[in-house]
């Protein structure tokens, strides 16, 4: 009796225990329509690993590139270590309480620049463009990962400059002591 | 200080070890050419900065693999919101993406085919296919990876090459 075909794939991937791949490949010597199947199988893999994939020469140096990037900011602002003035303490806590009532301030932000740091003191600041928001969303997604801490800030650097929008709201939720948390 | 420039140089082998695997992963998941650069170079960014705590050989390959699978599907997850927030505002269905603009790789009809045959397999089956084909993971490393049993990576495996045929065929693609 012929093995299932789920049976031959597993055994096409060595996936099958010693003691049923030898009755296999037995039974393969002897049926035509079993070993045609598997014969399907390595045609197949073979169309799949000739098919090209692209060919990105440069990428290593691309990826220093943007990890040189990331340090640098990294080193030049560590926002939370640092004694802040109280304009910028100010934006910052706009900005967080902002973003816990779900307004968006972010694009009213002239110096293009968001900072994403994680909590732990650690000092894993990201520079994102303002402008790619798609990177900014990206950012976001995998800021959910296991390999992330689940609290991420959003941050401004410290000199931006910010309209007076003029929310009650908003105003009591800014501690004017400079600490971080919203 | 010597320390740091072995750690630059091991950074630098794993890279040229291991990049072209996740390529081809990134690459036959997505379809998608600047999706994939992107993705390969944001997995071996992290693998940088945590590279003292990180295991080196083929440890690091299951690592990064890991990594690459998560932004890959992240990726899938965004790109069907966004279409799902399209057809809501538009009323139509969201063409699916091509690699218009991007350079094309595939020159040969058949080869072509062969990737927009795997972009039909339903993401969960296509997955499975790909790690089992391209990254090189036997179906228990598979299974720790995507967090199911190792029989389910069987049936996927197995569904994901019946469809593959099926879909090959359709197109009257040339199999040798
Ligand atoms: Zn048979």
């Amino acid at each position: 009796m012929c093995p299932d075909k789920s049976i031959l794939s597993a055994w096409f991937d060595n996936e099958v225990d010693l003691k049923w791949s030898g009755k296999i490949s037995e039974h393969l010597e002897s049926c035509r329509e079993c070993s045609l199947y598997v014969k399907e199988l390595q045609r197949q893999r073979d169309l799949l690993h000739s098919a090209p994939i692209p060919d990105f020469k440069d990428s290593l140096d691309k990826v220093k590139v943007r990890i040189r990037e990331k340090r640098t900011v990294s080193v030049s602002i560590r926002f939370w270590e640092r004694k802040i003035p109280l304009p910028a303490a100010a934006a910052a806590a706009i900005l967080i309480a902002s973003a816990a009532l779900g307004t968006n301030l972010l694009t009213t932000n002239r110096s293009n620049r968001l900072y994403m740091a994680n909590e732990n003191s650690q000092t894993q600041t990201v520079n994102l463009p303002g402008d790619k928001i798609d990177e900014m969303l990206r950012m976001m997604e995998s800021s959910l990962n296991d390999e992330f801490s689940s609290n991420s800030i959003v941050e401004l650097p410290a000199n931006v400059n910010l309209v007076f929008n003029g929310d009650s709201q908003l105003i009591r939720s800014v501690g004017y002591n400079g600490s971080a948390s919203p | 200080m010597s320390n740091e420039i072995d750690m630059e140089k091991g950074f630098d082998d794993i890279y040229h070890q291991f990049f072209p695997i996740l390529v081809k992963i990134v690459y036959r998941i997505t379809g998608s050419v600047s999706v994939s650069e992107d993705l390969c170079q944001e997995a071996f960014i992290r693998y940088y900065e945590r590279r003292d705590k990180l295991p080196s050989g083929d440890q690091a390959r299951y690592w990064l693999i890991r990594v690459v699978k998560n932004l890959a599907y992240n990726h899938e997850k965004r790109k069907g919101r966004e279409r799902l927030a399209y057809e809501k505002f538009y009323h139509e269905p969201k063409r699916p993406e091509t690699n218009e603009g991007e350079k094309t790789i595939l020159e040969d009809e058949s080869k072509k085919a062969v990737q927009e045959a795997l972009l039909k397999i339903p993401y969960k089956l296509r997955m499975v296919l790909i790690l089992k084909e391209y990254g090189e993971l036997d179906y228990k490393d598979i299974a720790a990876s995507l967090k199911i049993s190792e029989g389910n990576v069987k049936v996927r495996v197995f569904r994901a090459r019946k469809l593959l045929s099926e879909y090959l065929e359709k197109g009257e693609v040339y199999v040798p």
